[in-house]
């Protein structure tokens, strides 16, 4: 038999995604085919560097034809059909070692990931057939949402390795598709209107257009209608129904569901995760750490059920942690946080919640020691967001402690955060100096850094460089906002008045970064300085009494800012509060 | 069947208590039988004067041999058992008589209510006894202390039904008495315990002893540990299981583990889950723990809780002004004066002897700065008719330095005749404040030498007239006072003072604890005068030393007295070598509050709140502050933007929220 193996791929306007595909599989593969259905960027040009079977075919409206047109270009004894956005994530000879040892199997299914959220530690994974033999029956069918049909289920075999990653699709890219989508489906429905799969395709574009009701019935045919044999689909129709009642608010109905559905899929972590998220929703968190306990108890579903990786494990844990904080057990929820995050160092949410209990029951460095030796400065991610957040309770000294636990932090990535934290840490001639280096160093322009500057000058009592810098900013028209206010923050802050009101357009950007600064002032000012320190202490009440002031005579539209700025620090306390002291509200409410 | 019945008593040297216990059961019972176990006092010729069957009992060292001798002697179909400081209660004598006539009841427990009496202060805590049981031959006490006839009627007898006579009510005094043993007594008691348990391991309500034993003992954690053991797989009916449950509470908190005490009450509350007891305390440990908002919770609970059950043996207050007395605490805690006000007066209502609260509310009303709004405050709330509630108020005040009014409650006790030496010392300090000199100069002359408060009394002439500055006779009489011998701390306030014009150059002073005290005490007096230039004058001549160690407590005396530049002054100093001192940080943010500098008192109470995060006055304070902040840009707005109409409707509504909350 024949068992060397073919890439095909359709392609239009991909010269983002392309390379990053074909090199991620082309020395697993003897053949790459692309067709192209009308490109107007580079994409041909790029695709040529990696074959010469390139082709062109007039876009009809209609996937399979134009999959199937390609497919009859390769020669090899096997397909691989990949999108472009596509990445296979595959070790050497481990596509060819599957279809060498096939045990008669035709085609397989492979797991595909992809991104389930936007911090990108969370992704989906379901099961796609992409990988079959060349023969003349195996072809796609379908318009849109294009399948091989294969009607002998023996033949068909599942493997776990090699992975597809699905790069996540930017919004307006998505939207741009979307319509496009909807009116092939909507064709498709009614050229065949008994097929229950194009009715889950069609849900899923109605759920994307937010039309959840529409969705809902599309979703409720499809899981009435098809049984066990097509779980592939049954499955995912499930959950989508309870997403679609969960946003519809019929929470009781999405809750019958997950009930009735987890009797038949006992194993399916999921579902029993989306039915804690209900109670959660319901203010039931007794009831849904049970739920989410089960979740646990699942383990990762059989490969057919598509599955969001971490319902089984660190979403669970999540969930159960918030649930054990609404009731109060506190040190419950700690644990829960602690597994979630050692589950999955990616996701990062865990640690905000870890990082505002222990806040409140230690001292700042104690919290920072504490996360330090359990290893939560390890990653970029996790060191640059406990720094944001020790910022943000009003120790950027830690904060830059962070980051610098963290070997990576040094570049020009996070020089910006750590020119911040420098300047309202107490260190403003450290942060000029920071300045310079990444002047020197990085090349590019960020109005961050220079904002940073001109109020670390003005915190080293150096007027007139500050407004000096102020004016070279004013030299660049797209920062005339930030420039205006600045240059009226230091005439404010050295003594002097202001300079009257700024052109209308410019009011906002100006009270917003005038807020900024107010901000960073008022929290940063918590920073101790050790006992003996006989450095100048850095007056940041007096540039938060400036900008204040810059706020209140800016106009009644800066009064409504800076009052509506306060009287969010009195809630956000109060919030806090309500953390630890709920029960006790009447007293300080 | 029968009912006649045969008080029986163990006595010895009961001539105080036993006419009261005699007289009280009258003809409700039909024999008395007393042994006495060797009186050496009128006791037994009392006894038979109320015809009593007297017998004598050579002390064993053990109670239930005693006990039994009685029983052995006793001729009535029902036995009653009492101790000479008890008493039965008047409405119980025909309960007694009703209960007695049934037929299938083997024994009673009736209701006891242990008074801790001290005068004008009473305090019950009800309980429940066996004490009412039928006279068979084969029931005997047991246990040599703590003697117990429950278990043996059952043992005796496996179809013996019990009751709860709840309106058979015995009184007894002197609880106190008894909570006052010796120790030696307590350590014979606790050997003798241990005996019987090594006898007998297994015996619960043994252990159970042994455990509250080890509790007055003060060896809290051995006894936590006994009484957890007498827990351990018990049947949940058990009559005394409440109150050993509410020992283990108290035990683990006594012994400084108040997270063990949470998950016992935890536990507790299950079973009896309206138990004030369990609530009360479990509000204490968690306060304990810095949770408040819990404990707030608890206080709430026990609150709620229904008229207790006799079992639960439930002490006095947890369900009313101990209650509130410490949700008082708790809003203080939250800086929310008002809150703590109003529990406060609950507390008192629900107690008027309740000294704590008045306490609490007196230091509320700031009577030092408004002494005729405090004054109406208070007589609103209590009324002073006595003496004793007039010197006790007078010495309330006294102690808050709020002297105008301390005088005039001390002058309506000394009035009314209950005087003593240091009222009379109270009084006078009093009347220097007010710059009485000659009235307070004559109560001070008064003082014999040889009294103890003579020194006082005469340090306080020196200060009469070193207030008024004037130098010859201060220097005269604290010749006087060296004379008498001083201790080298007290002579070198006492030399500041001689000399305090400053005019001869003299090296700076050293003041240890005990001298610093006194000079605090002399500037705050001088502070309350107004002479601020005499409080410096003296400041100034402390060393270094003394004045960084001691700036803080001097600040916040400034402070005090709305001297807030010297306040600030002084707070800063000690700021300087103790940066993270959570106090001065937040003494001096309210002083930059009050000076309208905003930004600079934000600044202050971040720092407090990253200091203690788990303190919520600092949240508070910080909230009101931006919520001042808040009012007063709406006030300049409304002026500055009279045609945005929305910044005055913002102002009257937070204006109307400060009002609620001041």
């Amino acid at each position: 038999m024949d068992n060397t193996i073919a890439l095909v791929m359709i392609v239009r306007d991909e010269e983002a995604h392309l390379e990053r595909c074909l090199n991620s599989v082309k020395d697993e593969v003897d053949e790459i085919v692309i067709v192209d259905t009308g490109s107007r960027d580079r994409t041909l040009e790029l695709a040529r560097h990696y074959t010469q079977k390139l082709y062109t075919y007039q876009w009809t409206g209609n996937f399979s034809t134009a999959r199937n047109y390609a497919i009859e270009r390769a020669s090899s004894g096997w397909i691989l059909s990949l999108d472009a956005d596509e990445e296979l994530d595959v070790a050497a000879g481990e596509l060819r070692a599957l279809v060498q040892n096939n045990n008669g199997c035709e085609a397989f299914f492979l797991p595909l990931f992809s991104q389930a959220d936007e911090t990108g530690s969370c992704f989906s994974r379901s099961l796609v057939l992409r990988l079959f033999r060349n023969l003349p029956d195996y072809r796609f069918s379908g318009r849109i949402h294009e399948q091989i049909m294969i009607e002998r289920p023996g033949v068909v075999g599942i493997t776990d390795a090699p992975v597809i990653w699905h790069r996540p699709v930017a919004a307006k890219e998505r939207n741009q598709k979307r319509a496009r989508n909807l009116n092939l489906l909507l064709q498709a429905v009614e050229a065949d209107p008994a097929n229950s799969f194009l009715q889950y395709y069609l849900g899923l574009e109605w759920l994307g257009l937010q039309k959840p009701a529409r969705a809902l019935e599309c979703f409720q045919r499809t899981c009435r209608e098809l049984d066990d044999s097509n779980v592939l689909f049954r499955a995912p129709a499930v959950l989508y129904r309870v997403h679609c009642l969960k946003v519809l608010g019929q929470l009781d109905e999405a809750l019958c569901i997950c009930l009735e559905e987890s009797s038949r899929y006992p194993s399916y972590s999921d579902l029993f995760f989306e039915g804690g998220v209900l109670l959660e929703l319901k203010g039931e968190y007794a009831v849904a750490i049970r739920w989410f306990k089960e979740a646990l108890n699942c383990g990762t579903p059989p490969p057919l059920f598509t599955h969001t990786v971490g319902t089984e494990g660190f979403l669970a844990l999540y969930h159960l942690g918030y649930c054990s904080e609404q009731l109060g057990q506190l040190e419950e929820a700690c644990d829960y946080y602690k597994q979630a995050l050692a589950a999955n160092p990616d996701y990062i949410y865990p640690l905000y919640s870890l990082f505002l209990l222990e806040r409140y029951r230690s001292a700042p460095p104690d919290v920072f020691q504490h996360f330090r030796k359990t290893g939560y400065l390890r990653t970029f991610q996790q060191a640059a967001a406990l720094a944001e957040l020790f910022f943000a309770s009003g120790r950027p000294d830690i904060a830059l402690l962070c980051l610098k636990e963290c070997p990576s932090s040094w570049d020009c990535r996070c020089l910006p955060q750590i020119i911040r934290f420098s300047t309202y840490g107490g260190e403003p001639e450290h942060a000029l100096s920071l300045v310079n280096e990444f002047e020197a160093t990085c090349r590019i322009f960020d109005v961050s850094v220079a904002v940073h500057r001109i109020v670390a000058l003005l915190l080293v009592n150096d007027s007139p460089t500050a407004r000096k810098q102020a004016l070279r900013l004013w030299r660049k028209p797209e920062q005339r906002s930030e420039a205006w206010a600045l240059l009226n923050l230091v005439s404010l802050y050295s003594g002097h008045t202001w300079c009257g009101r700024p052109e209308k357009p410019r009011e906002r950007a100006v009270i917003k970064l005038v807020l900024d600064i107010l901000e960073d002032c008022l929290r940063s000012s918590a920073a101790p300085i050790a006992p003996g320190d006989r450095r100048e202490k850095v007056d940041y009440a007096r540039l938060a009494k400036a900008a204040m002031k810059l706020l209140a005579d800016l106009s009644a539209e800066g009064c409504t800012a800076l009052t509506d700025y306060l009287k969010s620090k009195a809630e956000a306390l109060r919030q806090t509060l309500d953390k630890q002291h709920r029960l006790a509200r009447r007293l300080y409410k | 069947m029968q009912n006649r019945i045969s008080l029986c008593m163990i006595v010895k040297n009961e001539e105080q208590n036993i006419r009261r216990c005699l007289g009280s059961v009258g003809d409700a019972v039909d024999e008395i039988v007393v042994v006495d176990t060797g009186s050496t006092d009128s006791t037994v010729d009392i006894a038979r004067e109320y015809g009593a069957l007297v017998y004598h009992f050579t002390w064993n060292g053990n109670f239930s041999d005693a006990r039994n001798a009685s029983l052995e002697h006793a001729t009535g179909d029902w036995i009653l058992f009492l101790d000479a400081d008890e008493e039965l209660a008047g409405e119980s004598r025909d309960v007694l008589r009703r209960i007695t006539a049934s037929n299938d009841i083997e024994g009673y427990f009736v209701r006891i209510i242990n008074y801790l009496g001290k005068e004008g202060w009473i305090e019950s805590c009800p309980d429940l006894v066996f004490r009412l049981f039928r006279n068979r031959s084969d029931y005997r006490f047991r246990g040599a202390i703590h003697e117990q006839i429950v278990d043996v009627i059952l043992e005796r007898n496996g179809n013996a039904r019990y009751q709860v006579a709840e309106d058979l009510v015995i009184i007894h005094y002197g609880y106190l008495h008894q909570q006052i043993e010796t120790k030696d007594k307590k350590n014979r008691n606790l050997s003798i315990l241990q005996q019987e348990l090594a006898a007998a391991p297994d015996n619960r309500l043994l252990r159970y002893h042994y455990g509250v034993e080890l509790y007055r003992a003060e060896r809290y954690a051995e006894a936590a540990a006994e009484l957890v053991k007498a827990a351990n797989g018990i049947d949940p009916q058990t009559i005394y299981l409440p109150k050993l449950l509410r020992y283990i509470v108290l035990c683990y908190q006594a012994a400084g583990m108040p997270h063990k005490s949470l998950e016992v009450v935890d536990l507790g509350l299950r079973l009896f889950p309206d138990y004030a007891d369990l609530y009360y305390y479990g509000g204490l440990c968690a306060m304990e723990m810095k949770k408040y908002a819990q404990a707030y919770d608890f206080f709430q609970k026990a609150l709620a809780t229904p008229e207790q059950r006799s079992y639960y043996a439930p002490f006095s207050g947890l369900r009313g002004f101990r209650c509130y007395y410490q949700l008082g605490r708790v809003a203080e805690i939250f800086a929310n004066a008002e809150e703590a006000m109003r529990f406060y007066v609950l507390s008192l209502r629900d107690n008027p002897s309740f000294v704590p609260a008045l306490e609490r509310i007196t230091a509320l009303l700031e009577p030092q700065k408004d002494p005729v709004y405090a004054e109406n405050c208070l007589n609103q709330l209590c009324e002073f008719c006595t003496p004793e509630a007039n010197l006790l108020m007078g010495k309330i005040l006294f102690g808050l330095s709020a002297y105008k009014l301390a005088l005039k409650y001390l002058e309506r006790g000394i009035d009314a005749g209950a005087a003593s030496a240091e009222t009379e010392l109270w009084k006078a300090i009093c009347l220097i404040q007010e710059k009485r000199h000659l009235e307070a100069l004559r109560i001070l002359n008064n003082f014999d030498p040889q009294h103890h408060l003579y020194p006082l009394a005469t340090l306080n002439r020196l200060l009469c007239f070193w207030l008024r500055g004037n130098r010859r006779k201060s220097r005269q009489i604290a010749d006087e006072l060296f004379a008498m011998g001083l201790s080298a701390e007290t002579g070198a306030v006492v030399e500041l003072l001689r000399d305090s014009s400053g005019r001869r150059r003299t090296r700076p002073v050293s003041l240890g604890t005990e001298g610093m005290n006194l000079l605090l005490d002399i500037v705050a007096r001088a502070l309350d005068l107004g002479e601020v230039g005499l409080a410096t004058s003296l400041l100034e001549r402390l060393d270094k030393g003394s004045l960084n160690q001691n700036a803080g407590v001097i600040g916040e005396l400034f402070y005090r007295y709305d001297y807030l530049e010297e306040a600030e002054r002084y707070l800063s100093l000690r700021l300087d070598t103790e940066s993270e001192n959570v106090c001065i940080l937040s003494t001096l943010a309210e002083i930059k509050q009050r000076q309208n500098l905003y930004t600079d008192a934000a600044d202050l109470y971040h720092k407090t709140l990253a200091l203690e995060p788990g303190e919520p006055r600092h949240y508070v304070k910080l909230i009101r502050l931006y919520e001042e902040m808040r009012r007063r840009t709406l006030e300049e707005a409304r002026t500055r933007y009279p045609e945005v109409p929305v910044f005055r409707t913002l102002l009257e509504e937070a204006q109307l929220k400060t009002w609620i909350t001041p």
